[in-house]
């Protein structure tokens, strides 16, 4: 009865909440949107890291290579020719190596030639179909065949240059295999042969030799190749090696900032909506001592009575709070590329954790404390003197 | 039944008031009459056991009321404002509900005869701030019935009514405390109520 009567009166008032409302979305909508953002960024970058130890690629920004060839995020530093590259994919000290060659895109999602052990690293697996054979034959990542609603056997044609915007016609290719959804950068990509971005380019013919490929990735065999190898190659070589560790340890530190100095933005709006909170419970008190006066004299407890205005002020918090939760996964689902994560990126706007829950529960304790401040107020509340008082 | 010892209570130490005891049995009514400050009011807050009295006790069905629980005191002994009070997120019969539930008794069952009788039938649903000021007068009168109380006080019912409401209002609280076994009391200075109510104290 008591939370049934708080929610009529509350509705019956619920202008006079909407300012701790408005304070409430804004304040709780922004540490939840951070929050999720950054950790949904930071389980993306270690994801997609999938084991791979050193980036070779050619001379540059090394963020911008590890960017363009783990997190397809980037334009390539440049071409690399295959011959020097696979002197290092063959070296004693590494286990594993995957060239890639990419270029082109296909409406958004890059087509990039590899060989079978790339989507094996980020244990992909087939949903249908199989692996290509031959060179314009491709492999869907699961977003790129949903997005652009292509099954086994069709094809399409690609656009040169890595953006979506890029009209001009590049290569022909057929769908051989589609694969399952697998929360990483394969989603997003079109995997193909070396040779059939070679092909497009102008390079077929078996010339490997005289091949060029954007990046090779390694994995080490012993961890005594983190100390020999990207020195080795950076001094030595006109190559660029780069450690895919130190330079996200690099994003995590530029995106720290930027998310602490919205931490604190969001932290006082919650500040100032706690400061509403109390200021309109004490006004709402004050303005209403009759109509409380009277529900006591029906014989409401004095402890219920501030249970009845806790509960009016935790609809206000809840109420604040899914306004909040809504904002934030709304501009999740929407601001994906806002937030900086190219249109292949996607948030995933409606996963929730326990940060939620404590959030809520934060604010619920939160609400009922500014009514808690109010209770010596409430318990001495002379009946007759505010029934009778104007008598 | 009501009974109530001579009373004294006093603000603060200040002016003294003093009320005579007097004893009312169920279904019958008394009229508290006096002029403007001489503790009409008072003796109202202390039969409805809102004041503890200096001196004397109010006793119902032989029971010290302030021994009571404060629920239990609140259900039995009803208090007709003169400034009809209502919650206004509620409608006209959920407020008379509320009394009930708040008081933690049973509503009586013959509510919707009452609103029939008192002709708010058709304002059930309706905001209370909408109902015209006898409306809320009768609506706060089926109020005090609601909880079934052993003793209603009504506090100046018949102010600002002209004599028809006046006369009409007295006889249906008289018939309905009758056949609800409640015993009335009514504070007033209205001169009117002395032909309509048998018993009277004026202070």
């Amino acid at each position: 009865m008591i939370i049934k009567l708080a929610w009529r009166n509350w509705r019956y008032r619920w202008w006079q909440h909407a300012l701790s409302i408005l304070l409430l979305i804004l304040g709780i909508g922004l540490l939840l949107l951070v929050k999720e953002s950054q950790r949904q960024a930071e389980a993306k970058l270690e994801r997609n890291l999938a084991g791979i130890d050193l980036v070779i690629g050619a001379k540059g920004s090394p963020l911008q290579l590890i960017l363009s060839a783990i997190y397809q995020l980037d334009a390539p530093t440049g071409n690399i020719p295959l011959k020097e590259a696979q002197r290092w994919a063959n070296h004693p000290l590494i286990a594993e190596a995957v060239p890639l060659a990419y270029g082109d895109a296909a409406k958004g999602f890059r087509i990039v030639g590899c060989n079978y052990r790339y989507p094996e690293w980020y244990a992909a697996e087939l949903a249908a179909g199989a692996y290509w054979k031959n060179n314009m034959e491709v492999v869907l990542g699961a977003r790129v065949a949903e997005s652009l609603q292509l099954k086994i056997g069709d094809q399409f044609d690609g656009n040169h240059g890595l953006d979506q915007g890029d009209e001009e016609e590049h290569g022909h290719y057929t769908v051989t295999g589609i694969l399952k959804p697998n929360n990483s950068v394969i989603d997003q990509l079109i995997l193909c042969s070396v040779g059939s971005v070679w092909a497009v380019h102008g390079h077929e013919g078996n010339h490997e030799a005289e091949g060029e490929i954007s990046a090779l990735l390694l994995k080490y065999k012993t961890p005594r190749a983190a100390l020999m190898l990207p020195r080795t190659i950076n001094e030595n070589t006109l190559l660029q090696a780069a450690a895919p560790a130190i330079e996200i340890n690099r994003v995590y530190f530029m995106l720290e900032g930027g998310s602490k100095s919205l931490s604190w933005i969001a932290l006082a709006l919650l500040g100032l909506s706690l400061i509403s909170l109390f200021v309109q419970s004490w006004q709402g008190i004050q303005n209403r001592l009759d109509e409380l006066a009277l529900m006591r004299s029906f014989g409401l407890s004095k402890l219920k009575l501030v249970q009845l205005l806790a509960w009016e002020n935790v609809w206000t918090a809840l109420i604040g709070f899914l306004g909040a939760e809504l904002m934030a996964r709304l501009l999740l689902h929407f601001g994906g590329n806002w937030m900086g994560f190219g249109a292949a990126y996607r948030m995933e706007a409606w996963h929730f954790s326990n940060f939620d829950l404590y959030l809520a529960m934060a604010c619920i304790a939160i609400a009922k404390f500014a009514v808690l401040a109010q209770a010596r107020k409430l318990y001495r509340l002379d009946i007759p003197d505010l029934l009778l008082r104007d008598a | 039944m009501i009974a109530c010892e001579e009373l004294e209570f006093s603000y603060d130490g200040q002016r003294q008031f003093r009320f005579p005891a007097f004893s009312l049995e169920v279904g019958e009514q008394l009229l508290i009459s006096g002029a403007s400050g001489s503790g009409k009011s008072t003796w109202l807050q202390l039969l409805a056991g809102w004041r503890r009295p200096q001196k004397g006790k109010v006793y119902l069905e032989n029971q010290a009321l302030l021994d009571l629980p404060e629920q239990q005191r609140a259900s039995q002994v009803a208090v007709m404002h003169q400034n009809m009070h209502f919650i206004p997120s509620l409608n006209s019969l959920e407020n008379v509900q509320l009394s009930a539930q708040l008081g933690g008794v049973t509503l009586r069952s013959d509510l919707p005869d009452l609103f029939e009788q008192l002709g708010l039938q058709d304002k059930t649903k309706q905001s209370v701030q909408t109902l015209s000021r006898g409306e809320q007068q009768r609506l706060s009168f089926i109020r005090a019935l609601a909880a079934q109380p052993k003793v209603l006080l009504a506090d100046e019912p018949t102010a600002s009514l002209d004599d028809e409401h006046c006369h009409e209002l007295i006889r249906l609280m008289q018939s309905h405390t009758q056949n609800s076994a409640c015993s009335l009391i009514v504070i007033s200075h209205d001169q009117r109520l002395k032909a309509s109510i048998e018993r009277s104290i004026t202070l």
